[in-house]
This record gives structure tokens, sequence and C-alpha cells, in this order.
């Protein structure tokens, strides 16, 4: 276990255990007193005047601290598995725990508190104060048989606080405990317990939960009367910090109870509002929607996030063709008297199919396809329930079938799509919002952005039916203040910029939509509105603004409970947080309503299939002219020198062919990247097609020589040389057919840069 | 060949495993006594076997990880491992199949749907991975950037780029000074400068509980260093080396947006990989690395910085996985026949 005392210059200290805060000075006297003092007031000692005490984990000290100065109390049993926590209590906490472990009346146990409350005597007090699990085997005390464990110690007239979840950061377990005890025969009464340091660590709201065998009704809270002085804790305000509106606790009837047998309470931890039901099919004649069901699966580890989820999921359906699927069909055959008949009689097809028996396979069978779709879920399971160090840091494995990670070279936006997990850390809403930076809805805080136009006029020079003189230049500067995808931010004013490369970018507002230089103040010329891209970044707004929604509620509701803390500086900046994210969520609305809707409602794609797109409405013909889609439809060509338009031509401003050199050049730079990428791909299959060539003839000379049932070694596995032959034969298909398919997409790129490549000189000199 | 049997090594082999393991050129800190510990402090179980011969030295074996969980079955992972004489294809089959023996038994009881695996050798896997399938996520970068660390300090430098060594003199005349750690107390002013990198350039930011945990189990193993690079009493930058063997990774680092203009990288890298020199270490891996210069990959930016470094890109085949059939097939067949 590992245990560390933080030791602050202030002289406060912090505890963590395995990483987990478990108490800070600056506010720990509000925990314990809130653990503790209830408990004790409301137990009916079954010996008047001498209350005796059980504390399972606490191993601090500081629980321990509040029941030793509370009137009546005789006995205190502490049984806590870490010697190192006690250890710790004993010397460096001493002091903070009023070196309660050298008081008389307390015996500790160290061990463990399953195996302890099984023969431990009744207590009138029972305080559980462990630390949160992590895994599914520290969940134990938290099932019905814990439960059960813990009722049978306590006296009839007996109380027990326990250490429970957030209710606002994860309801769905929180409300699980209350189920839970309520499945074990324990009455439950929940209560808040809003700590500065558990939300500063993303904790929430935290809550502790009053247990008995008779009923508790919220009311005895408003009644308390608690007979020792109080440091941080105000039990006048306990009655409302157990009010739970109905809509909160509608969520008990949602959840499942923790058992031995079918845990839940890990799974519901770690996707805080997200579990969904898996999607199941109406009826027999539905296929399983893989969407559905891959956006169901749960995150199972503390460092996974629902995008890492879903971007392993997206690589497992990927490469699960890489599995030897005639070997997974050949085990399931094996498995058939438990499976429906229908399905084996689909696998046999399968199977033939798979093996080249079959000429084809007219359409996969419903069954079929439910294995398939099973077989994605088990095996994205499998890979989420191993977590690894590489995964989190954005770098993947096997996409599709190759190595690399294909990164996509369309400029067009969309490109860069964007990946926010709507979990707001909060920093970039903090002192620094507003002041120049671009923060995006994950908090995080990027230079300024500023760009040179004038909002007014950005749509009209070079629009459909302009014919007045060019604008005057802007004079003044735009600033981005969101970040809503790693190329779309939103601007002070509202509008929406899509940056394409260093000196070209978009203004879309008010259903239009201009391409920009970031070199000039004058727009460059207006392009067709297409709906498509105005969907994509009202869509984008949208989803931060109901992430801003959501973040601003907890921090409300967070807010709303803290008073007690207000004297933290802590919770000064979490005011000021709350008061950015509203601004966010007001600038995203105005965002909104002035992206506006295009008159149009069609999409319209290149001038023709040969050429290559630069961006939504701009593409690169092999003649090496860009055309731009107007307004009106029509086409402005450009071929860096002259602009036609229609049957009129005037000289290419410098400034637009700068910006289309400057888009080409990002373009170029990526395609070549990636084409360098398939290269190397292509290399890698050519020595392994050239081994499996070897394998393969070393194989049919062993069985010419030995007979085809002689046994060879085949990777790891001792197979018949037939078979080795048959595998290799069908790793060579497979390999060449990989190989084949990554030289087709080389050619396609190396088509385009060759239209690029002579294009872009024309355009302007390369930039540095 | 037959099959030896792998035998599991208690925390007496800890010494000997880890001056195995740290010699091999295709294995890496993954596979070390301190990460198994810091694994373990994570929540993982960790499994080490080794294989023998029958004069009892040892000749492979493997540091195995599985996360406990009752929602489903995961694989058993062996980062930057086994540790196998991989180029004699004979020894090495016959010790991944006794590795897979020990496996299949371990999933028997524990659950498990096979064996995933990652020494570091070049792409194409070899032969003996036939039948084995190429792992949808990888457990170490697949490309990465490794400085041979057998030369002296003006052949080193004058194989990097010219603008490490502005950068490197530029921040020693600004007064740029490094300071060494393997305090934990520490670690709290190392993740505030990593946390706002993490929330800068858009990558994952592990809590700082994680890095408690790394540097209460490879700090007190001299596994690992903190420097931080610091000026006029502020730290501007830091990074966290793990030293194992014959190689020194640099696994973690950030800089603080302002004072950036003082290069703080550069002296800091520098330091940490003549440490590891003196340090007995052959190569400084940089861990992690965009070969192919795509402008929009998340490791574009500090791909820049590594590429100044003048050394070579790194390959590998990635992570493979040996999945169990029949329990696959099993798991299948309980969830079909559950509908």
């Amino acid at each position: 276990m590992g245990l560390h005392l933080e030791e602050r210059a202030d002289g406060s200290l912090a505890l963590y255990m395995d990483g987990d805060l478990q108490f800070d000075t600056h506010d720990e006297a509000y925990y314990h007193e809130c653990l503790a003092l209830p408990a004790l007031c409301l137990a009916e000692p079954a010996q008047a005047g001498a209350l005796t005490v059980t504390i399972l984990g606490g191993g601090d000290g500081l629980a321990l601290r509040e029941c030793l100065r509370f009137p009546g109390v005789a006995r205190v049993t502490l049984v806590d598995y870490s010697h190192e926590v006690v250890d710790l209590a004993r010397g460096r906490l001493a002091e903070l725990n009023h070196n309660a472990f050298a008081d008389p009346r307390v015996t500790v146990v160290c061990g463990d508190a399953w195996d302890y409350l099984e023969q431990a005597d009744p207590c009138d007090v029972l305080l559980v104060d462990l630390t949160v699990p992590r895994r599914t085997d520290e969940c134990r005390l938290h099932t019905r048989e814990g439960y059960a464990r813990m009722k049978r110690v306590l006296a009839p007239g007996g109380v027990a606080a326990i250490n429970g979840l957030s209710p606002q950061r994860t309801p769905e377990a929180f409300w699980c405990l209350r189920r839970t005890m309520r499945a074990a025969g324990l009455f439950s009464l929940p209560y808040r317990v809003p700590m500065p340091s558990f939300w500063a660590h993303g904790y929430g709201v935290w809550s502790f939960f009053l247990a008995a065998r008779r009923p508790l009704r919220r009311r005895v809270l408003a009644d308390l009367t608690c007979p020792v002085s109080t440091r941080q804790a105000d039990f006048s305000a306990l009655h409302a910090l157990s009010r739970f509106a109905r809509s909160e606790r509608h969520v008990e009837a949602l959840v499942p109870t923790n058992t031995l047998a079918e845990p839940c309470l890990l799974p519901l931890i770690l996707n805080p509002r997200e579990t969904r039901p898996p999607a199941s099919p109406d009826g027999e004649d539905e296929p399983y929607r893989l969407d559905g069901l891959l956006s169901a699966l749960s995150i199972l580890h503390p460092y996974h996030t629902r995008e890492m989820v879903e971007t392993l999921a997206a690589d497992v359906v990927g490469t699960v063709r890489r599995l030897d699927l005639d070997r997974l069909v050949q085990a399931l055959l094996e498995r058939a008297a438990r499976l429906p008949a229908e399905l084996v009689a689909e696998l046999v097809r399968l199977r033939e199919f798979l093996r080249g028996r079959a000429e084809g396979l007219e359409r996969l069978g419903l069954w079929c396809q439910r294995v398939l779709v099973i077989l994605y879920l088990v095996v994205t399971m499998a890979n989420l329930l191993s977590p690894d160090n590489v995964f989190a840091k954005g770098s993947f494995g096997a996409h599709g079938s190759f190595g690399h990670a294909s990164s996509t070279h369309s400029t067009s936006i969309g490109g860069g799509s964007s990946t926010a997990s709507a979990h707001v850390t909060g920093r970039g809403f903090g002192a620094g919002y507003g002041r120049g930076h671009v923060t995006d809805i994950e908090g995080r805080t990027t230079g300024a952005r500023r760009f040179l136009y004038d909002p007014d006029t950005v749509h009209i020079y070079l629009g459909h039916g302009y014919r007045g003189p060019r604008p005057a230049p802007a004079q003044a500067e735009q600033n981005a203040v969101i970040a809503a995808a790693s190329d779309v931010l939103v601007m002070d004013n509202g509008d929406v910029v899509v940056t394409l490369a260093d000196d070209a970018y978009l203004v879309a507002s008010q259903g239009q939509v201009s391409l920009l230089s970031t070199k000039s103040g004058t727009p460059l010329t207006a392009l067709y509105a297409d709906p498509d891209l105005f969907k994509r970044l009202g869509d984008e707004v949208q989803r931060q603004r109901g992430a801003v929604t959501k973040e601003l509620e907890l921090r409300r509701d967070w807010l709303g409970w803290v008073g007690w803390a207000r004297f933290l500086p802590t919770v000064n900046a979490d005011r000021l947080e709350a008061a950015n994210l509203a601004d966010a969520g007001q600038r995203l609305d105005k965002s909104v309503q002035r992206l506006g809707k295009p008159a149009s409602s069609e999409s319209l794609g290149a001038p023709d299939p040969t050429s290559v797109e630069l961006f939504v409405g701009g593409y690169l013909s092999p003649d090496g002219k860009v055309s731009l889609r107007q307004p009106d439809r029509s086409w402005l060509t450009t071929d860096g020198r002259h602009l036609d338009r229609g049957d009129s031509s005037q000289a290419c401003p410098p400034e637009l062919a700068a910006a289309l050199r400057s888009i080409m050049t990002k373009l170029e730079k990526d395609m070549t990247a990636d084409l360098a990428a398939t290269w190397t791909d292509l290399s890698t299959l050519d020595k392994d097609l050239a081994t499996l060539k070897t394998d393969l003839t070393e194989y049919q000379r062993l069985s010419g020589a030995n007979g085809p049932s002689y046994y060879v070694d085949y990777g790891t596995d001792s197979i018949t040389a037939q078979d080795a032959i048959s595998r290799t034969e069908r790793d060579i298909t497979q390999t060449q057919s990989d190989r084949d398919n990554l030289a087709r997409e080389a050619q396609r790129m190396q088509t385009d840069l060759g239209h690029l490549r002579p294009a872009m000189p024309r355009f302007g000199a390369a930039e540095k | 060949m037959t099959v030896p049997p792998a035998v599991p090594l208690g925390p007496e082999w800890d010494e000997p495993w880890d001056a195995f393991a740290g010699a091999a050129y295709e294995s890496g800190f993954m596979q070390s006594s301190a990460w198994a510990a810091f694994k373990r402090a994570e929540g993982f179980d960790t499994h080490r076997y080794g294989l023998f011969d029958d004069d009892g030295g040892l000749w492979g074996g493997a540091l195995l990880l599985s996360w406990p969980a009752e929602e489903g079955e995961g694989f058993v992972v062996c980062p930057e491992g086994p540790v196998l004489p991989w180029y004699d294809t004979e020894r090495a089959r016959a010790g991944l199949r006794s590795l897979l023996a020990v496996v299949r038994d371990h999933v028997s009881t524990r659950g498990g749907l096979g064996l995933r695996i990652e020494p570091h050798l070049p792409a194409p896997a070899p032969s003996l991975l036939r039948g084995w399938s190429r792992a949808p996520v990888d457990l170490t970068p697949e490309h990465t950037v490794m400085i041979d660390l057998t030369r002296d300090d003006d052949t080193l430098l004058a194989a990097m780029h010219p603008k490490f060594r502005y950068n490197l003199r530029l921040a020693q005349r600004r007064g740029v000074t490094i300071v060494r750690s393997t305090d934990l107390a520490d670690m709290r002013r190392f993740h505030t400068i990593f946390d706002d990198t993490a929330g800068r350039q858009g990558f994952f930011g592990e809590p700082y509980g994680f890095f408690l945990n790394l540097g209460a189990t490879l700090f007190p193993r001299d596994r690992a260093c903190l420097y931080f690079a610091r000026a006029q009493d502020r730290d501007l930058a830091a990074i966290l080396v793990v030293t194992f063997g014959r190689r020194a990774t640099y696994l973690y680092g950030g800089s603080l947006a302002a004072d950036r203009g003082l290069m703080p990288n550069h002296l800091l890298q520098w330091t940490a990989l003549r440490d590891a020199r003196a340090a007995g270490c052959r190569e400084y891996d940089l861990y992690g690395y965009d070969p192919f210069g795509r402008p929009d990959h998340l490791f574009a930016g500090i791909s820049r910085f590594k590429r100044q470094f003048g050394a070579d890109n790194w390959s590998r085949m990635g992570a493979y996985d040996c999945v169990f059939y029949d329990r696959l097939a099993d798991r299948l067949a309980e969830r079909l026949a559950g509908r």
C-alpha cells in the first residue's frame, strides 16, 4: 500500500493512500465531525451511559478522536488492516488525533473488517470509514452480504455511519449503496458532506449514510442536539443536507443491488451518469445495432475516458478480422449443444465459407451477425480490462489492419473532429478566462487567437451580386474565446471561425461563409454555404453548450452546499469558475443564433471526381486550377495568376493566392506524411509475405518428406503439416489482399500529390 | 526442443531478475521489479516467472500483469516482454510455450482471454508469432527516438540539430539550473507542471495519485528521478526519467507556459541523458514519436522537439495477442445462449 503524507509549507497536511486523498487538514474536522457525531447522538445505548463504538477503517485516528470526546463513550474498537496507517496515526498524526490511540478505552484490531464483523460483539455505534473501492474485491463490504454483517453487529438501538460516495458525481453508485442497505434490512438516511478538498480532487459533493435496524426519519436531523462543540460542522444545516429531490431519489429504483454474486458497484462508480442499458434487439428480425451496443460499453478503469472507450471499440471493430475466425467458429461448433439450432446451422455455413469450400456466403444470417457483434463486445471488454500505458497517450495499435493510425488528409472542416469528453476540468474557466486566452470545453487554455476582419462586411466582397468597390480593410481584430474543436473557434462576437492553415480561415455567420487570409483585413471571397458544414458547426457548438450547462449545474449544486467553508479561497475560485461557465454558455448561445442557417439545403460536390478537396467548397483540379464554389453555385476559378468568373477574368489577388498556397502546403505535408507511413507499412507487408512464402515452402517440404499428418511448429502451436500449409496459404491470401488495398491507397495519394505539387508554386513562393 | 516449466520467481529474485531483464535489448523497465510494485499499487495483480536451463541458469521469463475484474475477462499482459532469446527461434518458442502454459493455468481460475506481449522487435513480427494477432492497442509507443549513449559529449552534441545546441547554451547563459529529486514531497510540484502541460497540449494526464504511486515505488528502488529546471527560484519545466538496466526512458514531462523562452527542456534532457550514461545506460529512450511528420498527429509538437536530438527513429512491431479461442468461444456461447 502506498502511503504519502503531504506536508505543506503552511503547516497543513494531506494524507494519500494508493494515490487517493484520505484527508486534508483544511477540512478534515468537518468530515470526521459529520461522520461520527450524528451517529453518536442518535444511538440509544444498550446500557445507559456506556456507548460502545466500532470503527472499521479510520486508522488515522481522526474519527476515533471525535468518539473519544463524546460523553458516555465507554469502549472503542478500531479495525484497520493497515499497520502502516495506524503507526503513522500513533506517530506523526498523534497531535492531530489528540493522541487517541493512547486512550485506555481504545482497542486496535489490525485485520480484515469483513472477517472481524463475522464474530464481533454487538456495538451501539458503528463507523465505517473505508477507502473508496477501486477494484471489485474492495467493494465486498458494500454488498448486501457486507451490510448484513454490519446489521448483525449493531445493537437494536444502534446507529451506523457509513462513508458513502458522491450523489452528485456518481449518483447511480450512491443510490446503489442505499438500495443495497435496504436489501440487507438496514434503514438508512443519507446526507451530503460538501468537502472543498474532495471537490478539488474531482470527487464531487461527498456523502455519508446513517443506518440502523429501525427506521430513521429525516426530522431526527432537524432536532439533533450535539452535546459537544464542533470546529467546522454546523449541524443546523444537516437536515437540509439530507434533502434529496424526488428526481434524485428516483435513481434508486433504477439501479441494481450490489451482491457478492452479482457485483455492480464498481462499474457504477466508474461510469457516472453514463451507464445506459445495452441496446437490445426488438425482436428476432431486428439485427443488432452495433453502434448502440458499443456506446453502452462501460468504463472499467479509473484512467479511461468515454472517448478512449469509444476509440478502442472502433479499433477493435477494425481489427477483429485479424482473429482466426475459422478457429473461433470451430470452437463454437464444439459447443453446439449449448447453442440454438439455427445458429449452429449458420455457423456450419460460415465455417465452409471460411475454409473456402463454399463459393459465397449469400448473406450472413441473423444469428451470425449476433455472433460478430457479441464478439466485438467481448473483445472490446477484454481490452478495456487490460489497461495499459500508451493507450491514454494517443498512440494506438493497429488501426484497421496495419500499424499506423491514419491521419485525415482532408482539410475540410470535420477533419479535426472534436474529442472533448464533456468533462470540464475547470482550469481554463478560472481566473484566466476571458483575458485574451482561448478556452476549450475541457477547460484547457491556449494562447490568444485574433483575426482581422469586419463582421459586418465579411460576406459581401466577391459574393453573389456584389458590384461595389472593395470594402475598406478591417481596422479591429476579433478575438476567439472558445475552442469548440481543434479547428473551430467561437469568437467574441459569436461568429464561428474554421482554421484551415496558417494563412487561411473561414468565417461562418448568418447562414453565410467566407474565406479569409490571416495576412489581410479584407475578405478573399464569399463561398457557397454548405448545409452540411453548418450542421456540423451547429452540432459542435450545441454539444459544447450542453457540456457547459451540465458542468455549470454541478458547480451551482456544489456552491449551494458548501456555505460552511466560504472562508476557503478555493471556494471563491469555484464561484468565479461558475460565473465564467455561465458566461461561456451565453456566448455559445449567441454563437448558435449568429451562425444561422444557409439558404440552400443542398450539399454540392466537387467540379469533377478527379479533383482534390482542399476544404468545403474549394477544389484543386488536375489541370492545377482551384475552383471555389460561389454563393450562387457558380465557380470562381484561379490558377494563382488569373481569377476567372464565367467569361470575365482578372488578376488573382495575391492574398487569395497566398491563402490557397497555405492550404495546399498543409495538405501536401499531411499527404506526404501519410504516404511515407503507407510506404513503411507496405514494406513491412512485403517482408511478411516473403517470410510466409518461405514458411510455406518449408511446410510443403516437410509434408512431402513425412506425410501431411506430420506435426510441425506453427507459431507456438504444433499442428499437422497439412493444417500449417492451409493456414499459411490463408495468411498469404490475407496479407496479399491487405498489401493490394494499401498499394491502391498509396497510388491514390500519389496521384493527388501529383496534382498538388506542380500547382503549388503557381500560387506563390513556399513558406519558410 | 522440450518445454522447460516456467518457475514462479518470488521477491528474493528481484535483484537477479532485474539484472537479467535489464540487460535485454528487446525488454525494458516495464519488466522490472520496481514496475511490478508500481502496478500492484495501482491495483494490478503481478506474476513473475523464470525459465532455467539444466544448470540452473536463468535464460528467460516474464513479468505478467492482470487486472482483477469480475465484470468480464481481460488479457494477461506482458509489457516489454517476455524476456527471451528472440533470435534463437527454437529456444524462444520453447520459452513462449512454457509461459503460455502458466498463463493458461492462471486464466483457468482467474479468468482471461489470452496473453498480450510486446517485446521490442522490429516489424513484421517473427514467424514464431504465427497464429497470434496484432493487438488493437499497444503497451508502449510504436515509434520512438533512441539516443545512443555509448558516445561522449562532443559526439552526442555534434549529432544534434544546431538549434538544440543553441538552445542548450541559451538556457545555460540565462541561468537555468537543473535540480534532481527523488523526494516524494516534490511530486506535487512535478504534477502541477505536468497537469498544466496536459491541459495545454490536449492529452490525457494521469491524476496526482498515479504519480504518488509511481514515486513511492520507483524512487526507493532507484529507478526514477525527477529533474526540475529552475530560474530565479521558479520552476520552469520538469521531467521524470525511469532508469532500468541498459536503458533510461523519458517517461513524463512538462513545462509551464510562461518562461518557455528560457529553453529549459533542452537542458533538462541533456542533464538527464548524461546522468543516464554515467549510471551505465547504453540508450536513452525519448518515448513516443511520429516519424512521418504528420502535422495533426498528437505527437506532432513533441516530435519536432525530439527530432532536434538528431537520433534515429526506432519502430517496433507493436503488441501481439495469443487469443485462447476455447475461452473466447465459451464466453460467446454463454452470451448467445443467455439470450
